[in-house]
């Protein structure tokens, strides 16, 4: 009993560590500032489910950061440029978990809970690596999205 | 002749203690291996670590080996007995600690050419979602203890021993508990850095 109070005060002190981790080029900050979430959707066909997943995602984001989310769409290739030259705050496609990208950009899990454990491309949100606030944020929201689904 | 005939008590305490501390350098070394191990995620530098202590485990385990065939008598087969043991033992430990400073070396200057942004995520636990980097600057700093006290303690008796295995496998824990202090330090400026 004390040993889990302990692990619990320790988690919640990890926890209140803000406002660490922060963003190399403070992606955070500029959300919080221009109030404009840069998302690039990857183009082509997307399922029903797919869409409302992404739908969902994205206005769960909004609410968190209180920005509104810009939406653009393109080949992954170009969304990927974009996202690290600062073009894009977040782009969001079909990607599996061990996409190539992984070494260049952060790749999210699964924004659909059912395709958690599906080896082939499934929707997923990608991120600028080092944005490790941001990061952190988007991968919150997944995870309140996957505990309320 | 064997390495175990002919000499004086005080060699012997030695080797006794240097047997006794490898076997710890070994236990610690598995420990913290798991512990870093749990803590990288998909870190990158994390796994530079993690790599660098699993390569940390093996002249503790080549001294091991050797020291039990050292003690073995000379026979038909190896008329002058198995001390050069200790020198593969040496080779192979001095290689892990070659690949070690290659991996240090070819990470940094990865790093500083490509001007590299380190990702770390987050996990969810007990309802929290805390950042990983916390968690890795706790792992790095328990990884820090166990080198510090075996290496200080292994470097006397390596030299009292003449034993070159023992020499480099103090080298290694040198080096390793240097590293936790550098990934420790990438892991904070990670979560300061703007």
């Amino acid at each position: 009993m004390l040993r889990k109070s302990a692990v619990t005060i320790g988690v919640v002190m990890l926890s209140g560590c803000d406002p660490y981790p922060r963003d190399i080029s403070g992606t955070t900050d500029r959300i919080a500032g221009s109030h404009s979430i840069r998302t690039g959707i990857v183009a082509g066909p997307m399922s029903r489910p797919d869409r409302v997943a992404v739908d969902r995602f994205l206005t769960a984001v909004e609410q968190r950061t209180g920005a509104h989310v810009i939406r653009s769409s393109n080949g992954a290739e170009a969304l990927m440029q974009e996202l690290n030259h600062a073009q894009l705050d977040l782009v969001i496609g079909p990607f599996s978990d061990d996409t190539p990208w992984r070494n260049e950009v952060a790749v999210s899990e699964p924004l659909r809970q059912d395709q958690a454990t599906q080896k082939t491309p499934v929707v997923r949100a990608v991120i600028r690596n080092g944005e490790n606030r941001w990061i952190m944020t988007v991968e919150q929201v997944i995870r309140d999205q996957a505990g309320g689904a | 002749m064997s390495e175990r005939r002919g000499h004086p008590a005080a060699i012997r305490e030695d080797v006794r203690k240097v047997v006794r501390l490898e076997y710890w350098n070994v236990a610690w070394s598995i420990s913290y291996v798991a512990v870093v191990g749990l803590a990288m995620g998909s870190s990158q530098a994390m796994r530079t670590a993690w790599i660098e202590d699993l390569l940390g485990l093996i002249p503790p385990i080549a001294f091991l080996i050797a020291i039990r065939f050292e003690a073995r008598g000379a026979n038909a087969r190896f008329n002058y007995g198995y001390d050069r043991v200790n020198g593969l033992g040496f080779v192979v430990a001095a290689v892990a600690l070659l690949a070690v400073g290659l991996f240090l070396v070819k990470d940094a200057v990865v790093a500083l050419v490509t001007a590299e942004h380190v990702t770390i995520g987050s996990v969810r636990l007990l309802g929290h979602d805390i950042w990983l980097g916390w968690f890795m600057l706790a792992a790095q700093a328990y990884a820090t203890i166990p080198p510090l006290i075996i290496g200080r303690m292994e470097l006397p008796l390596a030299e009292r021993l003449r034993d070159k295995l023992i020499h480099t496998d103090a080298l290694m824990n040198k080096a390793n508990w240097q590293t936790p202090k550098s990934t420790a330090g990438g892991a904070a400026a990670a979560a300061h850095w703007r």
